[in-house]
């Protein structure tokens, strides 16, 4: 398992709130779209121009409520298992790993 | 850019989508209600078809690009975070590295060595 | 605000809507944009009017009310003629019957809602609407665009900006004149506000209070002009919401789709990724998209090889997985063909056959794992595979480099460097050979199919350690970027120059074939030496013996003093373990006579694969008569042949030291 779980729950939760904000914009559209309607007289749609109105809010909400979250995580980990911002990450103990190859391969021969 | 930042910016989007909304809907309105009412009256003016056209145009291109810009703010917001997440982990010292050679087996291994390949010199 | 799209004056795109102009548009003056393909067929036409003021040879706006409007009407009328098909007569003409032909139009606006889900996107659209946003899905759309934006040249593209520019110019103008115009008719009634909101050029010029306005009656406007606005308002907001939710539609499918690439692009990077690669966000050279890269080389790890730069780009292949390259330098070399790059160190042994002064093969190295094709299949196997393979390659490489790098010091110990791929080293009854070869099929399969000969595990051997010492010598790299990081850092604030040279490695660090060549070379010249005392002494004098004595001083004094910091303490017992490989051999033998007291040989190495002999000659009586050094086996040979006869065989003693 390369990345822990912790990490595999962020992700999912970012992914959520991509979604959520997708379809926050599918909802304006829609509202958008019954207005329209409703202008050219079709009264019947004033409950659905509600109900798109009201999902474009509640997904902007909570696409919003996450996010912070999503922040305050960031927050709480800058210092344990995030680098601050102006350190370079460095690819050490790849000498390790070689010699630690070696050694098995010698190890393989001698025996 | 730094959490608060993140935070910060967050707020001010948000609010500005659901503003574009509501805008939006303000600059679509034809007062369509009030027409059935006063037929006869005009103690108002009409709208000048200027007033129209700039509202019409203010809808479509300031309010919708603003929704569609907050969205996409956003969604570059959700790919910073995930990029932080991913790129910038300190590998655990404890856990991930690799333990110590084992010191004791590798010297012996290299003394076989030197048996092996040197002394077959002979 | 981004300047999008043309629809708001009109002709769309899909040719079965059209709705009728209600204004020209150029009494509002939309922001220009991109142009929209018109169906009409008169457009051929219009290339001929051209728009003069706003300097664009191509109409951005395709606005017929403009374009019909100005031209003259001895070109309209014809016009009307043909496009009204052959044999009409403007005569034929009537108010009615064009009337008909409106309403004729009018049901036509259903249409368009069906034409929803199959509008294609025009690609300027995908460019402009989630316009922020293509750069940034970073590699995936890139390609996609290049296509659509060869459609508007460079040269266009300036003067669309150009005019927009004007355009926005113009309104900026047009708004402050509207100001000045208020606050001068203001400054009468209210100074103090007036004055907050005059420009001062205005104050300047035009004293205030000098504007005044009266009140005209006002007209009503009739009921018939009345309905006629608030229908032309009606349209005109009707239209604008129709626009404004294909917008957001639009966008909601492009970012859709485009979300669901990265999605699985991310998820698929989280899942080969592990917390200790490290990842950073740099430039595709080859598609020029902003991607992700992983770094493999051994820089950090201690490497001083500079000529491939260990990274490689996370690139998503839509349609499989992940694909990795090698940046720049590899793109660049590609051309020559990818096999080009993957290159491994084989070590071969050939003994020398006495009689006919040849050699044959013995030993060859065995190939690694890695390189022969994997048939398990597994994605992240495979990506982990890419990786390794990638790291083993680089390492191969600057195995090669520093092992040339070395012969060139040592040429005059049978080191040879033939070609720039293969280092031959002789010996008097072997010899060895390092090439690089190219990992290709032939290649595996002759060595799956060799039998296994004496030398093969011997050969294996000596590519192992070859490969552990590079890693010491990695080892020492970075212990000493730890214990002095003034060098490396201090010294390329100060010089360039001298930070080159802390970079690379020195001469005498590059300790790869020196310690096995001198550990060969050293028990040859054990054996050697023993044969010249057993020719000289041994069999001349009787009774005397010879052996190895341990050498006391060669162990290598422990640093007493505490480290502080683990890696360097860890890094020092790594390195330690090899001094037994790394030290200078030496051996010392005893020779002891009955009665003429011993002589020591020491025979050591000052730098691996030389010899120096010293010898010792201690009488009967304790008395070290000599002591000297010889780095020439026949001078030795001379010595000992007179020691042996004026002192030892003669059994007389000479008072006199030689030292």
């Amino acid at each position: 398992m390369p990345q822990p779980e912790f990490i595999q729950e962020r992700l999912e939760s970012l992914n959520a709130v991509d979604n959520q904000l997708l379809s926050t914009l599918l909802h304006a559209s829609q509202a958008v779209g019954t207005i329209e309607e409703l202008k050219r007289g079709n009264e019947n749609m004033k409950s659905q121009f509600e109900n798109h109105i009201r999902s474009f809010y509640g997904s902007l909400e909570e696409a919003t409520v996450a996010l912070r979250r999503e922040i305050r995580h960031l927050d709480e980990n800058v210092g344990t298992r995030l680098l601050p911002i102006n350190v370079n990450k460095k690819a050490v103990g790849q000498d390790n790993e070689k010699m630690r190859e070696q050694f098995e391969h010698l190890e393989h021969e001698a025996s | 850019m730094s959490n608060r930042g993140l935070l910060e910016q967050l707020e001010r989007t948000t609010e500005t989508l659901s503003h574009s909304l509501s805008n939006l809907i303000k600059y679509s309105s034809v007062a369509k209600e009030r027409d059935d009412e006063d037929s006869g009256e005009q103690h108002e003016l009409p709208e000048s078809t200027a007033k129209n056209s700039t509202s019409g145009l203010m809808m479509v291109n300031a309010q919708t690009a603003q929704l569609i810009k907050g969205i996409q703010d956003l969604l570059v917001m959700t790919r910073s975070i995930r990029e932080k997440w991913l790129l910038t982990q300190i590998p655990d010292e404890g856990v991930d590295s690799q333990s110590e050679l084992d010191y004791e087996k590798c010297s012996q291994l290299l003394k076989q060595w030197t048996q092996e390949v040197v002394s077959s010199e002979e | 605000m981004a300047g999008e799209e043309p629809q708001a004056n009109g002709f769309r795109s899909d040719s079965t809507y059209k709705k009728p102009l209600a204004i020209d548009p150029n009494l509002i003056r939309p922001v220009p944009s991109f142009a929209s393909p018109t169906a009409d067929s008169d457009n051929d036409h219009k290339d001929d009017q051209s728009q003069p003021s706003t300097g664009v040879t191509q109409p951005l706006v395709n606005n017929p009310y403009e374009t019909f409007g100005n031209m003259p009407l001895d070109q309209l009328i014809p016009l009307i003629l043909q496009s009204r098909g052959p044999g009409t007569k403007f005569a034929d003409l009537t108010e009615e019957s064009l009337m008909e032909e409106i309403m004729k139009d009018a049901p036509l606006p259903q249409a368009q809602q069906d034409s929803d889900g199959d509008l294609d996107m025009d690609g300027s659209q995908l460019t402009n609407d989630p316009g922020q946003r293509t750069p940034e899905p970073q590699q995936i759309e890139g390609p996609a665009q290049a296509d659509e934006d060869a459609v508007l040249s460079q040269e266009q593209f300036r003067q669309l900006k150009a005019s927009t520019v004007q355009s926005l110019n113009l309104a900026v103008n047009e708004s402050s004149l509207a100001l000045e115009f208020v606050s001068l008719l203001l400054s009468s009634v209210r100074p103090s506000a007036a004055n907050a909101s005059m420009s001062p050029f205005l104050k300047k010029t035009v004293p205030p209070a000098s504007l005044n306005a009266e009140k005209i009656p006002f007209q009503k406007p009739s009921s018939d002009e009345v309905l006629e606005r608030s229908l032309i308002a009606k349209g005109w907001k009707q239209r604008s919401l129709e626009e404004s939710r294909t917008l957001l539609k639009d966008s909601y499918l492009a970012l859709e789709k485009s979300l669901k690439k990265e999605h699985s692009y991310w998820s698929k990077v989280s899942h080969n990724i592990s917390k200790k690669d490290v990842v950073f966000k740099m430039k595709d050279r080859e598609t020029g998209e902003k991607s992700l890269g992983i770094k493999y080389g051994y820089e950090d790890s201690g490497s001083t090889y500079t000529q491939e730069r260990g990274i490689a780009v996370l690139r998503h292949n839509s349609k499989l997985d992940n694909l990795e390259l090698v940046p720049a330098d590899r793109q660049q070399a590609n051309a020559l063909g990818k096999e080009n790059n993957e290159k491994f160190v084989r070590v071969r042994i050939f003994t020398k056959i006495e009689e006919e002064d040849d050699y044959i093969l013995t030993g060859e190295s065995h190939l690694d794992k890695l390189l022969i094709p994997n048939q398990v299949a597994g994605e992240q196997n495979d990506f982990r595979r890419q990786i390794s393979r990638l790291k083993f390659f680089i390492f191969e490489k600057d195995l090669m480099y520093q092992l040339k790098r070395e012969s060139e010091n040592l040429i005059s110990y049978g080191v040879s460097i033939e070609n720039e791929n293969k280092i031959t080293i002789e010996f008097p009854t072997e010899k060895l050979e390092l090439e690089t070869m190219h990992v290709n099929d032939d290649v595996i399969m002759n060595h799956q199919q060799d039998a296994p000969k004496t030398n093969d595990r011997k050969a294996t051997l000596v590519l192992i350690m070859l490969r552990m010492l590079l890693v010491v010598i990695y080892k020492k790299q970075l212990r000493k970027k730890l214990l002095c990081p003034q060098t490396s850092i201090g010294a390329s604030a100060k010089s360039p120059k001298v930070h080159k040279v802390v970079g690379r490695l020195q001469d005498n660090e590059v300790l790869l074939l020196r310690p096995i060549i001198g550990k060969f070379k050293h028990e040859s010249y054990v054996s050697l030496l023993k044969k010249i005392i057993k020719g000289f002494v041994l069999d001349v004098v009787e009774g005397s013996s010879v052996r190895k004595v341990e050498n006391p001083s060669n162990t290598v004094t422990i640093k007493d003093e505490v480290v502080y910091d683990n890696h360097i303490a860890k890094l020092d017992k790594e390195i330690h373990l090899f001094d037994k490989i790394l030290e200078m051999p030496r051996s010392d033998l005893l020779v002891e006579t009955p009665k003429a007291g011993t002589i020591l040989f020491l025979l050591q190495s000052s730098n691996y694969c030389n010899a120096t002999t010293g010898v010792k000659y201690t009488n009967g009586a304790g008395e070290t008569l000599f002591d000297t050094s010889f780095s020439n086996f026949k001078e030795l040979e001379d010595f000992l042949h007179f020691i042996v006869s004026e002192y030892v065989s003669g059994g007389q003693e000479n008072g006199v030291k030689y030292e």
